[in-house]
């Protein structure tokens, strides 16, 4: 019976495992072509990337070229040669000659040197808060006519 | 039958024996591939697949001491033509006549030269301005190929160009500063391996590797570009006045030693460089740091610092000038004055004033061979200067220890003859005379910027050679050389200097060499000047050819640095 009962259930088990198999080659199918598809679109991404590098490379190189282009620019347009003639298409010239004067009069120092009135600050008078020092006897030689 | 049929026949043996064999050598040729010499197979494979290059470093730049450059590398390009891509003769044609005309080639010529080009690429020019390459870059002619180049650029022209010198195609300095200064100037290269494509061309995200090269420093030289080129014209004009053969100015700051100007001509313009040019050679050298030459009487203010130092004389101690001194035991000339004058009873002061040979011979046997040779090295001339530069000589000194010296040589020696040292050896002990005493050892570089960071060259002082006392005392003298002697042609109106001229003569010869040494402003030394003028036409003498250009550089060198120091002090001082 048992042997009978294997027998008759063969067949529909063999269908059912059929239908099962069916949707499981189709969703296999369906991420071979979706990881394929990736695998395209990352390929893609990489060359399209790729030619990117070489042109951003290349613009890289342009800009920097231009870069020193423009230092090169800037230091010769500073250079002594061109300054001068410069000056001489704006119609300066260099001093034929130069006459020294002799002075006599002290240069002014530093320290003797006095601002106008007006500039100067106001003077105040000064506030000396230490105590008198001088003993009776000082105060006294003050009282002299000759001191 | 079919017990015959398995028979193990000798024919079977064989094929097996034969077939063990191939299979045996395939799998011992594999194990010798694959595995023995893995490294070399495996190596081999990444050469194929991996190209190599060299990327340059930028090279510095040269500035000058206030930080202007006078020379600075600017991108470049060298164009390569793929002559495969040129059979095609319409191709070849439309590319030919797009490149030629950027290039100054016929296209006719290059079509021809580029398929005559069997192997690679053919190098149809080198280092082309960037400007050509960022137009061939928009163009894009077929088969040509810009490989990213630098080449030097000078801002102020020819200036300074013995100084600076200059670099090989390969990019390395060969002369001046350039050689000097090329492992601070010319940085690291780097080697760049990356994976690329059966078209030469480098794949996205390939393998690859290397180091970013290390850029090149920026050196700032001592030299200033205002004084350099007052400098150079004015001994350009002054030779061409003089007919003169060329000729050497040097201009120091005695306290530090730093070399402000410095030119000698004949010398080579940078604009004009050609190395292939054999004649050319002989220019490159700064004659004022490799040349020597004879001082003549500017030697007498040494031998003068000699004698006041050892306390033997003083600015009045006196002689008697007879208008000539005996060599003894030479047998030969007496030594006579330059003008065969005799003044009788004469002051130190006064020997300086007049230059007389007599009393510098008088005053060398005061000082004694031994000492004055002392004082000789003690000025640095047995030695080289040590600036910096490439191909500093020592001075030529014959002493008393040489068996070929002889007494006529101490005599000759204190006046400046038989005796050679460079300029900057002369410019250098003329600035241990007015800065109180102390040799300073010369220097052009003052500073290089690189990528680990600043180093600065600070003053060195080789050694104290006179007294503060005796080198306040020279001051003195050397002024009253110039402004005690009422027609003196270097005398500069309005500001008190002090100097000493030199006539090198030759024997048999009438060439000279006209010098002056001078300084100014005697109340605080700002700078020590060298002018030499080798073998003038119109007169031979120091005073009257290389003193009057003195006369003129003096005020304008001065009104530059006051000026320069008055900026900084308004600067300062400013609320």
């Amino acid at each position: 019976m048992a042997i009978l009962d294997r027998t008759l259930a063969t067949p529909a088990s063999k269908a059912k495992s059929q239908l099962r198999l069916v949707p499981i080659l189709v969703l296999a199918c369906g991420a071979i072509a979706v990881i394929g598809l990736l695998r395209i679109v990352q390929t893609s991404q990489a060359t399209t990337a790729g030619f990117a590098m070489t042109a951003l490379q290349q613009e890289k190189l342009e800009l920097e070229t231009s870069v020193t282009q423009l230092e090169a620019e800037v230091a010769t347009l500073s250079s002594i040669e061109r300054i001068e003639r410069e000056a001489t298409r704006l119609g300066l010239e260099a001093p034929a000659g130069v006459s020294y004067l002799e002075v006599g009069a002290i240069w002014p120092g530093e320290t003797s040197q006095v601002l106008p009135a007006r500039f100067a600050p106001k003077e105040e008078d000064q506030v000396d808060g230490s105590p008198d020092n001088s003993g009776w006897w000082q105060d006294l030689l003050k009282q002299l006519p000759f001191y | 039958m079919a017990r015959e049929n398995r028979r193990f026949t000798w024919r079977l043996a064989l094929l097996m024996l034969v077939l063990a064999l191939s299979t045996g050598g395939i799998v011992v040729r594999l194990v010798q591939v694959q595995i023995l010499d893995h490294e070399y197979y495996a190596q081999k494979a990444e050469e194929e697949h991996l190209h190599r290059t060299v990327a340059r470093a930028p090279r510095g730049a040269i500035l000058d001491r206030n930080g202007f450059p006078l020379a600075t590398t600017v991108a470049a390009f060298d164009i390569y033509i793929d002559p495969r891509t040129w059979t095609d003769a319409s191709t070849a044609r439309a590319a030919a006549d797009t490149l030629g005309p950027l290039i100054n080639r016929e296209p006719d010529d290059l079509i021809a030269a580029a398929l005559q080009y069997a192997e690679g690429d053919y190098l149809a020019a080198r280092s082309v301005s960037a400007q050509v390459g960022l137009e061939l870059f928009e163009l894009a002619p077929t088969g040509v190929r810009l490989v990213e180049t630098s080449k030097r650029s000078y801002p102020e022209g020819d200036l300074a160009s013995t100084v600076l010198g200059f670099i090989g195609r390969d990019q390395v300095g060969l002369a001046g500063v350039e050689a000097a200064y090329d492992l601070e100037l010319g940085g690291q290269s780097a080697e760049i391996y990356f994976e690329r494509d059966g078209l030469g061309n480098p794949i996205p995200f390939g393998k690859g590797y290397g180091e970013e090269p290390v850029p090149g420093g920026d050196i700032r030289l001592t030299i200033d570009r205002y004084l350099q080129r007052l400098v150079e014209e004015k001994l350009h004009d002054e030779i061409e006045r003089h007919e003169a053969e060329g000729g050497t100015i040097v201009i120091m700051e005695p306290k530090t030693g730093q070399v402000l100007a410095m030119t000698s001509q004949p010398s080579f313009r940078l604009s004009q460089l050609d190395l292939a040019d054999e004649e050319q050679a002989d220019l490159y050298r700064p004659r004022a740091v490799t040349d020597v030459y004879s001082p003549g009487s500017v030697m007498k203010t040494l031998t003068m610092a000699a004698g006041l130092d050892l306390g033997l004389v003083t600015p009045g101690t006196t002689y008697f000038d007879s208008g000539q001194a005996e060599v003894p035991g030479e047998g030969g000339e007496p030594i006579e004055n330059w003008d065969f004058s005799a003044h009788g009873t004469t002051t130190m002061t006064e020997l300086l004033q007049y230059s007389l040979n007599t009393g510098a011979v008088w005053l060398a046997r005061l000082i004694g061979a031994e000492s004055f040779y002392e004082y000789v090295e003690k000025f640095g001339f047995m030695d080289s200067t040590r600036s910096g530069l490439g191909g500093e000589p020592e001075g030529i000194v014959r002493t008393y220890k040489d068996d070929d010296w002889y007494p006529v040589d101490l005599a000759t020696n204190s006046f400046g003859q038989g005796i050679s040292v460079t300029p900057l050896h002369m410019v250098t002990a003329l600035s241990a005379l007015v800065n109180g005493g102390l040799l300073m050892q010369p220097y052009v570089v003052s500073e290089v910027v690189d990528e680990s960071g600043r180093r600065t060259y600070e003053p060195v002082v080789v050694r104290r050679v006179i007294s503060e006392e005796t080198s306040s005392t020279m001051v003195q003298m050397m002024n009253a050389v110039v402004d005690g002697v009422p027609t003196h042609g270097a005398q500069v109106p309005g500001l008190s200097v002090g100097g000493k001229t030199g006539t090198t003569t030759f024997e048999n010869s009438s060439r000279t060499i006209a010098s002056f040494a001078g300084f100014a402003p005697v109340e605080d030394p700002q700078f020590v000047i060298l002018i030499t003028i080798d073998w003038p036409k119109t007169d031979s003498l120091g005073g009257a050819v290389a003193a009057p250009i003195f006369r003129d550089l003096a005020p304008k060198i001065i009104a530059y640095l006051g000026a320069q120091d008055g900026d900084i002090a308004l600067v300062e001082r400013a609320p």
